[in-house]
């Protein structure tokens, strides 16, 4: 993908369209959406032969607007992105075929993940040096991602929706299983 | 005519869609922490996108 985004660049600046001196923005921009186009494609077969798409669009949104803010483990080559996201993908579509919990315990799992969750970014992000602009952005922003996940998960609670009820936890465990091993590797 | 249009499309409108593509994902970068799965490239320096 690297390889591709670089002449992809290279041939926009060719054409005039961007200047020489943006050449790492464009890249990195290129390398990035390429990849997550080509992730989400392979993710989306995935769950259409599952026959859960539903359930994996739930799943795509709430743990890119998690994982956009909240941040997590990086792997360092693309391809372990890729089986790891698959991998990712299929167990919890898998799980949630076979395991629905009571919206109870799920609420109360998710309460406790998020909480979790934004107590531990703090860690990360303070070990990481963050400037003190995006520190603050990004704890501003997770504070209404809380916020709002936390509706969601009061609505359906509220209308016995037990299935997204028990999906929406296990996306919050996977982003809080992430930041666990972001804060291992950090750590060390 | 026709010559003219693939030209066009070829010199413009096709360079013009990949810039446009890279800068939406490159200020998503910028404006958040991840925006991938699993696999975060190398960030250049993206403060100029920055909204905050």
């Amino acid at each position: 993908m690297e390889y591709l985004a670089e002449k992809l660049t290279q041939y926009i600046i060719s054409k005039g369209t961007i200047s020489k001196e943006d050449y790492g923005v464009y890249k990195y921009g290129l390398q990035t959406g390429m990849e997550m186009i080509f992730c989400m494609a392979i993710s989306s077969l995935i769950a259409i032969h599952l026959k859960s798409f539903k359930e994996f669009l739930f799943f795509v949104i709430i743990f890119f607007l998690l994982r956009s803010y909240f941040g997590g483990i990086h792997m360092k080559h693309f391809l372990s992105c890729l089986i790891c996201s698959c991998t990712v993908i299929t167990c919890v579509l898998m799980f949630i075929k076979k395991f629905v919990f009571a919206n109870w315990i799920s609420l109360v799992l998710i309460i406790l993940l998020l909480a979790g969750s934004y107590i531990l970014t703090y860690f990360i992000m303070k070990k990481q040096s963050t400037d003190k602009d995006e520190f603050c952005f990004l704890r501003k922003q997770q504070k209404k991602i809380l916020i709002g996940v936390g509706i969601v998960a009061l609505c359906f609670f509220i209308f016995h929706v037990s299935l997204f009820e028990t999906l929406l936890m296990i996306t919050i465990l996977v982003v809080f299983g992430s930041l666990v091993l972001e804060g291992i590797m950090e750590h060390r | 005519m026709k010559q003219l249009k693939k030209e066009k499309i070829n010199h413009t409108v096709l360079p013009d869609t990949i810039a446009k593509f890279a800068l939406a994902f490159s200020k998503i970068g910028a404006n958040s922490k991840c925006c991938c799965f699993y696999h975060q490239p190398e960030k250049p320096d993206l403060k100029k996108l920055r909204k905050f």
